[in-house]
């Protein structure tokens, strides 16, 4: 094989490698998309128990609150730099532009959801709530777009 | 007729087009004597004042005033697609802010869009919807803003194409504006309609301004009356503003009480929907009236389907 031969075959692997890793770029906005549809639902547990659909009960109320706060652990390393194209996403260039924020935004809810881990009886329950709730508003009327 | 003739002809046309133009764009403030004789209550308008969601537009500017976060003591930017402007101090001082205003200035600047200096205010200022608010919730509301501490705020101006010439003719082109918008309609009492539902259509159609945003605008940003509510295009220019039409029908809420726990209680009964693109702000503000009148907003709004004429 020439050593031009050679230059191809890498040039043309490095472009399959270049290709490949585009696509694996792109899965970190899926990624974070599961992640919060898992916070979503269970907050919408927790959320059946604010409106009294649902009765107070510690044990349930801990392993939602967990997932939740597990779920934000993963979705913080779920916003790398360029992850706001390439696939449908609600998040705003803003999240890059003004990181610390963001990132306090997150850790503010990461910090809620332990809270909530650690609630034990139904009148400690409402106010863990309006925090948790308060700390998705508001990184939500921040960082994220309008639903199309 | 000679080439001079039919220029001097010319001319004197658009002179007069111009000069047309120019005395159809004067602001036509309302008198004093015209005002109704009200003893104003600070309570309603602390209501009127979330309704209006007076904050959101006025809050303070980071570093601005002596930092009181909650006083709409303004200079937050608000960008538009004419310019970036600055929503002025509405606290109670005299100086930087609308200490020295009379009950017939107020009414003005909010209902008719004039300042009291006798300019038009850019319609980024939702006078449109003020308009159609009864005069007495008004003159509460300002009760309400003079109650707030006063708070020294900077003024600064818009920033415009072609500067400060730009910002004239852009006030003085909003008279015509005004003048292809119509007057604002105020709210009719339908006598066939429930309270909750009467007072529901007051607080979005008026004070709340729903349609600044919900209803689409034509090419010369009027609102289209018969596209009401249907949603559009985000004005800041990132996502859509959504349909506020048949929420029920297309599953975004079970029913009346639903809604009015997410206007109420948003993210903390796990409703998500209304924190981004600047709803989050009006939920909050609207999170702060009397649940009575929550649920009004609720009932109104639920009611608006495609087939009901009346919205």
């Amino acid at each position: 094989m020439s050593n031009r031969r050679v230059l191809t075959v890498a040039s043309g692997l490095m472009a399959v490698t270049l290709a490949t890793s585009a696509v694996l770029a792109a899965s970190p906005i899926e990624d974070r998309q599961a992640a919060m549809k898992a916070v979503g639902k269970a907050m919408g547990e927790l959320a059946k128990i604010a409106k009294k659909e649902k009765k107070f009960d510690a044990a349930t109320v801990k392993a939602d609150a967990q997932t939740i706060h597990d779920k934000l652990g993963t979705a913080k390393g779920l916003f790398p730099e360029g992850s706001d194209k390439g696939h449908k996403t609600r998040a705003l260039a803003a999240i890059w532009k003004d990181r610390s924020t963001f990132d306090a935004a997150l850790e503010r809810a990461e910090k809620a959801s332990l809270a909530m881990t650690e609630v034990t009886s139904e009148d400690q329950f409402m106010p863990a709530m309006n925090k948790l709730g308060g700390a998705c508003k508001n990184c939500h009327d921040k960082f994220r777009k309008p639903e199309e | 007729m000679g080439a001079k003739t039919l220029a001097a002809v010319m001319l004197v046309i658009a002179a007069g087009v111009v000069g047309g133009l120019y005395l159809l764009s004067a602001p036509h403030p309302v008198n004093a004597s015209s005002l109704p004789q009200h003893v104003p209550d600070p309570t309603n308008g602390e209501v009127m004042y979330n309704a209006g969601g007076c904050i959101s537009c006025h809050k303070p500017a980071a570093g601005q005033g002596e930092g009181d976060a909650t006083l709409p003591s303004g200079g937050v930017p608000f960008n538009t697609p004419a310019g970036t402007f600055y929503p002025p101090n509405i606290t109670p001082d005299r100086e930087t802010g609308i200490g020295a205003w009379s009950d017939a200035n107020f009414v003005n600047a909010v209902q008719h869009g004039i300042s009291p200096d006798g300019t038009h205010y850019i319609p980024a200022f939702p006078y449109s919807s003020y308009g159609r608010m009864r005069v007495e919730d008004v003159l509460d509301l300002k009760a309400y803003l003079f109650s707030l501490p006063a708070v020294k705020g900077e003024r600064r101006p818009p920033e415009v194409m072609l500067g400060s010439v730009g910002e004239a003719v852009m006030r003085r082109a909003t008279g015509l504006w005004k003048l292809l918008r119509g007057d604002a309609r105020r709210i009719v009492h339908h006598a066939d309609e429930s309270g909750p539902w009467n007072r529901g259509a007051y607080l979005v159609d008026a004070p709340g301004h729903c349609g600044e945003c919900h209803t689409p605008r034509n090419f010369l940003m009027i609102p289209i009356a018969s596209e009401k509510f249907q949603g559009g295009p985000h004005p800041e220019g990132k996502g859509k503003v959504p349909s506020l039409i048949d929420l029920v029908g297309r599953k975004r809420y079970k029913d009346a009480d639903d809604l009015a726990n997410a206007l109420r209680f948003g993210e903390t009964f796990g409703y998500d929907k209304l924190s981004s693109g600047g709803m989050g702000a009006v939920q909050t503000n609207l999170s702060k009236l009397p649940e009575g009148d929550i649920k009004a907003i609720a009932t109104y709004l639920v009611g608006l389907t495609g087939s009901r004429s009346r919205q």
